[in-house]
C-alpha cells in the first residue's frame, strides 16, 4: 500500500550539486602520482634546455659569442635575440624582449638559452656562452630612481617612472586643514615571490607544418598565446598551447618565463625541448610581488567617524612593466580600505628600478595596501580611545555606500564577516595574557578584471551517450575550477556531476579565455559563461523532449539525467535516451556556447572614478598570537577568517583557499622575504627563504558568510584573493595588541619585533 | 662509466647500469619513467621527491642512485592496491588535501613512512614529521587531517 501511494504520489528530486563538497575531478589521478605536470611530458627526441641569465643587475650587452657552447658534443641548438624578431613586447608597456638585445636591465634577464642531449651538457655549455658586457650604474631603490640624476632603465622613459594612478572623490585637504585628529604614516612591504611547488616548466615542439605546440604549466594559456605570438610573430592558428596539470601558480605563471627561449629552442634544433626552471631561478627571475612604500594620512571626527583618506604609493616596478600598471590600479582603487569615506585622494606611481620584475601575486597590489591601511585604523583606534571592532563597523561600507571610485556597493556582506569573525572567536570576553594579542584585519577585493571589461566563454558538447564535454579557456591550477565549473554546469543543465568532464585547456580547442585563473574571477566570470553554456543545451534538450513525449516545454524538468512532466514523479525517459536519438540516425550534437562579460567601463584617468569593478569582495580576519618579548618570534595561535563568498558552490575548496591563503599571508607577515643587495637575491633557497611549513601553522577557522551576488551564478563570487589579503594587517595589529609597539615595515621578523621593543618607551 | 645496481622498485626486482653521479630522483623519473615522483628545488628542502628507501621516507634528490643497490624503493607508483587506493590517497581525496597536487606524491609517502613507524601520531607529531615536504596551497590544515583518518583506518577503527 505505502509502495503505491509513493509511486503515484513521489516526488520529483531535486538537483543538489551546486553547494555539495564533491570530490574533485582530479583528486584521484593526483593521489596516485598519474596527474601529468609539464615536466612529466616525455616527447621522442626530446632535448632540455638551460636559459643565461643576466650576470649584471644594468649593463650593456657589447657582444654574445655561442660559437663554443655550440661546438659541445650534445648541444643540438643554442639561441640569442638573433634568433627572435626584432620586436619589443609586453603586457601593459612594449618595453620587453625575449632576449635581451642591447642591455640588460636586471638579474633575470635572459641572454640565451641552450638545448642538449642531457641537461648537464646544457648546463655545460652555458659556461662556454662569452658576453662581452660593458657594467652600467644601476639604480635599487625606487625613491632615488626618482631623482633628476639617477640611472635610467628604459631609455625611452627617462624620470624611470612607467605608469600615475590617481583616484580623486572630494578633497581631503580641505577636512585635514579643519580637522584637529589627522595622522600620518608611512609604511613599507618587500619583496616575495609565489613559491609555487612545481618551477616553471613547457616542453615546445615545431614541426614542419609550421606549427608550434607548446604544453605549459600556465594559468593563462590564451594569454600567452596572444604575447607569444606577437613575440615569434605566428598566427593563432598555428600556434597551440596545450595547459598540462599546474603545479602551484597563485599570479606566477602567467608570464612568459621559459616559453619563447623553448620555442625558438625547438625551431632551431627541430627537436622537441623542454625547459624547467630550477628553484634559484625561480627566486632570482620570476616575477615577485611589488615592495611598496606607502603613506597614509588620514583624518578622524571625535566619534570616530573617518573623514577623509589621502593616500601615496610608491611602486617598485623592478625592470619591466610585466604586470605592473594593473597592480598599481588596483592597489589605488582598495587603497582606503573598505570604509564610507567621502573625501578620498590617491596618488600612485609605478618606478622602474633594476630590481627583480613584479608581477602579480595573490592580492594584486591589495595585500600591500590593507597592511598598511589597517595598521592604521588601529593606530587611530587607539588613538581616539575607541574599540577598533567599533571602530571599523562605525566605518564600514554597506549597501547603498559608493567607493571611492565612485561605484555604488550592492548585494554585499561585509558587515557580517566583521560580525562573523567576532561572534565566532569571542575574543572580546577572551582573557588576554601577557604578551599575547589578537589583532583584527579587513579588506576589500575584486572578483574579475578590475578596471578593464573581464569576459569569459565557454561550451557544452553533449556526448551521444547522455554525458557532457564542457570545455572552458581557464586551467585549474589547483583552486579546484574544473570541479567547480562542472557542478555549475551539472547544476544548470539537470544532469549528474559526475556526468562531467572538463579538461585543462588547449587553445586549438577549448573557448578563449584572455585572462585564465586569475583575479578571483574564474567562479564568477566563467561560472557565468558556463551556466549559460548549460542553460542553452538545456534549451535543446527541452525542445527535443517536447518534440518526443508531445509535452508543452515549460511543463518539462530535467533532474539528475532524467526527464520528468512537473507533478509526475515517474520520469518520461532519459537524457541519455534523448540524446542517443538525436544523434543515431539524425547526426545532431548538441553544441552550445555560453558569454559573459562585465560592464567594463573606463577608469577616468585623472579623477580614477567609474564603474570599474566587476564585483567587490569583503573578508575580515582576526589573529591571535603570542610573542616572546626575549626573542621578538612571535607564535600564531589562531586565524579566524571570514569571507563573504556569496554562495559556496563547493565549500570544501572554499575552506582551502582560506587555510591556504593564509599560509601564504603568514609569510607576508612574518617571515618571507626576498633578501636583495645591489641587485642580488642572496637567499635563493627555500632553507634561505622561509614559507610556513606544517610547525608553524596555527589553527585556522574558516567562517563561510554567503550574501548572495546579485551577478554571480547562483549568488556565487569569487574568494581566493581576498583569503591572503588581510592577514598581515591583522598580524601586525595583534603584535601591537601584545607588546604596545608598533611596526610599520613587513615582515615582523624577531629582528624587527626586538627592535622595536628596544624603541618603546617604558609603560 | 655506468655501474649496474640491483634493488627492488615497488616490490619488483630489477638490475640495471646507472651513472654514478645520478641522484635515486633523477634514476625513479628519467630511467624508469615514474614520473609520480617529484622535483620542486632539488636541494632536498621542499619533500616533493620523497619516496620510501627500505620503509623510511628520504628526499630522492640527495640520495644517489648507486646508493640504493640491494635496497627496496617505494614511490607513489606502489602504494595502489591496482584500482583500490591506499588509504592515506583516499584521505588526500575525501578530505580535500589535494590542490595543485604536485606535493602530494611526496606528502603521501611521508606520512606512510610515519604511520608505518608510529601507527597512532599525535597531531603534533604529525606536524612534525611533515614539516619537510612543503605546499604552498592548503595551509596543511587537510592534509593533517587527511593523515588523522587515515591513520584511524589503518588501525581498523575506520569510524569517520
Amino acid at each position: 500500500m505505502i509502495e503505491l501511494r509513493k509511486k503515484i504520489k513521489g516526488h520529483i528530486p531535486k538537483q543538489k550539486i551546486l553547494g555539495k563538497s564533491v570530490q574533485k575531478i582530479d583528486a584521484r589521478e593526483k593521489a596516485t602520482g598519474e596527474a601529468k605536470f609539464g615536466g612529466d611530458i616525455y616527447l621522442p627526441g626530446m632535448l632540455f634546455g638551460k636559459i643565461l641569465r643576466s650576470r649584471f643587475s644594468h649593463a650593456k650587452i657589447l657582444n654574445i659569442d655561442i660559437s663554443k657552447a655550440e661546438k659541445l658534443p650534445g648541444v643540438k641548438a643554442v639561441v640569442t635575440w638573433k634568433d627572435a624578431p626584432d620586436i619589443q613586447i609586453g603586457l601593459y608597456t612594449d618595453d620587453w624582449r625575449f632576449f635581451a638585445k642591447d642591455k640588460v636591465r636586471y638579474r633575470g634577464d635572459v641572454v640565451a638559452a641552450v638545448a642538449a642531449t642531457d641537461l648537464d651538457i646544457a648546463s655545460e655549455a652555458l659556461e662556454l656562452i662569452q658576453v662581452d658586457w660593458e657594467e652600467l650604474p644601476a639604480v635599487f631603490d625606487p625613491l632615488e630612481a626618482m631623482q633628476p640624476e639617477a640611472p635610467i632603465v628604459h631609455e625611452e622613459v627617462p624620470d624611470n617612472i612607467a605608469n600615475r594612478r590617481k583616484i580623486r572623490k572630494g578633497n581631503p585637504d580641505k577636512v585635514f586643514a579643519s580637522s584637529s585628529l589627522v595622522f600620518e604614516d608611512t609604511f613599507k612591504t618587500q619583496m616575495v615571490e609565489h613559491c609555487s611547488i612545481e618551477t616553471h616548466v613547457a616542453v615546445a615542439q615545431f614541426d614542419h607544418s609550421d606549427k608550434l605546440t607548446i604544453w605549459s604549466s600556465t594559468q593563462a594559456p590564451f594569454n600567452n598565446r596572444l604575447i607569444l605570438g606577437r613575440g615569434l610573430q605566428m598566427p593563432m592558428n598555428k600556434l597551440r598551447i596545450i595547459t598540462t596539470n599546474v603545479g602551484g601558480a597563485f599570479g606566477g605563471k602567467q608570464d612568459l618565463m621559459v616559453e619563447p627561449s623553448c620555442a625558438l629552442l625547438a625551431k632551431k634544433a627541430g627537436r622537441p625541448v623542454r625547459i624547467a626552471t630550477d628553484r634559484e631561478e625561480e627566486f632570482i627571475a620570476s616575477t615577485v610581488r611589488h615592495p611598496y612604500i606607502l603613506t597614509y594620512k588620514t583624518a578622524v571626527d571625535q566619534q570616530g567617524k573617518i573623514l577623509a583618506r589621502k593616500i601615496n604609493i610608491v611602486q617598485d616596478l623592478g625592470a619591466y612593466n610585466d604586470l605592473g600598471e594593473g597592480v598599481l590600479r588596483y592597489a589605488a582603487i582598495m587603497a582606503s580600505g573598505p570604509y564610507n569615506i567621502d573625501h578620498v585622494w590617491v596618488d600612485g606611481v609605478a618606478v622602474y628600478t633594476n630590481q627583480q620584475v613584479g608581477g602579480v601575486m595573490r592580492g594584486v597590489g591589495v595585500n600591500q595596501t590593507t597592511f598598511a591601511g589597517e595598521s592604521q585604523i588601529d593606530m587611530i583606534a587607539k588613538e581616539i580611545k575607541m574599540d577598533p571592532f567599533e571602530f571599523r563597523l562605525k566605518n564600514a561600507y554597506k549597501n547603498g555606500d559608493i567607493t571611492a571610485n565612485g561605484q555604488q556597493l550592492k548585494g554585499i556582506g561585509f558587515r557580517e564577516t566583521l560580525k562573523a569573525v567576532a561572534e565566532q572567536s569571542d575574543y572580546k570576553s577572551r582573557r588576554k595574557r601577557k604578551n599575547h594579542g589578537f589583532g583584527l584585519a579587513c579588506t576589500i577585493y575584486t572578483s574579475g578584471a578590475g578596471g578593464r571589461r573581464d569576459y569569459s566563454s565557454a561550451v557544452v558538447r553533449m556526448n551521444e551517450d547522455g554525458t557532457v564535454a564542457l570545455m572552458v579557456g581557464v586551467p585549474d591550477v589547483g583552486q579546484g575550477c574544473r570541479t567547480t565549473l562542472s557542478q555549475i554546469c551539472a547544476q544548470e543543465l539537470g544532469v549528474n556531476y559526475e556526468d562531467v568532464w572538463v579538461d585543462q585547456p588547449d587553445t586549438d580547442h577549448s573557448p578563449v579565455d584572455l585572462f585564465g585563473a586569475n583575479a578571483s574571477r574564474v567562479t564568477y566570470i566563467t561560472g557565468n559563461a558556463v551556466k549559460s553554456a548549460a542553460a542553452e543545451a538545456k534549451k535543446l534538450l527541452l525542445e527535443a523532449a517536447s518534440n518526443k513525449w508531445e509535452a508543452a516545454i515549460q511543463d518539462l524538468l530535467i533532474v539528475n539525467n532524467q526527464i520528468y512532466v512537473k507533478g509526475v514523479s515517474k520520469p518520461l525517459g532519459s537524457i541519455k535516451e534523448l540524446v542517443t536519438e538525436m544523434h543515431r540516425p539524425l547526426g545532431q550534437t548538441i553544441v552550445t556556447s555560453g558569454t559573459y562579460h562585465t560592464p567594463g567601463e573606463p577608469m577616468d584617468e585623472e579623477t580614477g572614478q567609474g564603474n570599474v569593478i566587476p564585483i567587490y569582495t569583503f573578508a575580515t580576519q582576526l589573529a591571535e598570537l603570542e610573542v616572546d618579548p626575549e626573542t621578538g618570534k612571535v607564535n600564531v595561535l589562531n586565524i579566524w577568517s571570514a569571507n563573504d563568498v556569496g554562495k559556496a558552490v563547493n565549500p570544501i575548496n572554499v575552506e582551502g583557499q582560506v587555510e591556504g591563503g593564509i599560509q601564504m599571508g603568514l609569510g607576508f607577515a612574518l617571515s618571507e622575504e626576498i633578501v636583495r643587495e645591489q641587485g642580488c637575491t642572496l637567499n635563493a633557497s627555500f632553507s634561505d627563504y622561509k614559507m610556513f611549513t606544517s610547525i608553524d601553522m596555527p589553527r585556522i577557522i574558516p567562517i563561510i558568510v554567503e550574501m548572495p551576488e546579485p551577478l554571480g551564478p547562483y549568488g556565487a563570487r569569487g574568494v581566493a584573493e581576498s583569503t591572503a589579503i588581510p592577514t598581515a594587517g591583522a598580524i601586525a595589529n595583534a603584535v601591537a595588541n601584545a607588546l604596545g609597539i608598533r611596526v610599520k615595515e613587513l615582515p615582523l621578523s624577531p629582528e624587527r619585533v626586538l627592535a622595536a621593543l628596544k624603541k618603546k618607551p617604558e609603560m | 662509466m655506468a655501474n649496474k645496481i640491483s634493488f627492488k622498485i615497488n616490490g619488483e626486482a630489477i638490475s640495471m647500469d646507472v651513472q654514478p653521479h645520478w641522484t635515486l630522483l633523477r634514476l625513479i623519473r628519467e630511467a624508469l619513467g615514474l614520473t609520480g615522483t617529484k622535483e620542486g628545488c632539488g636541494e632536498g628542502e621542499c619533500g616533493s621527491c620523497t619516496v620510501l628507501l627500505n620503509g623510511k621516507p628520504i628526499n630522492s634528490c640527495l640520495v644517489l642512485a648507486m646508493d640504493v643497490d640491494g635496497g627496496a624503493v617505494t614511490t607513489i607508483e606502489g602504494l595502489a592496491d591496482g584500482e583500490k587506493l591506499h588509504p592515506l590517497q583516499t584521505a588526500f581525496v575525501e578530505k580535500g588535501a589535494i590542490q595543485c597536487g604536485f606535493c602530494t606524491p611526496g606528502m603521501i609517502l611521508a606520512a606512510k613512512g610515519l604511520l608505518d613507524r608510529q601507527p597512532s601520531p599525535s597531531e603534533e607529531e604529525i606536524r612534525l614529521e611533515m614539516a619537510g615536504n612543503l605546499c604552498r596551497c592548503t595551509g596543511y590544515a587537510k592534509i593533517i587531517e587527511a593523515i588523522q583518518t587515515a591513520a584511524q583506518q589503518l588501525k581498523g577503527g575506520a569510524d569517520d
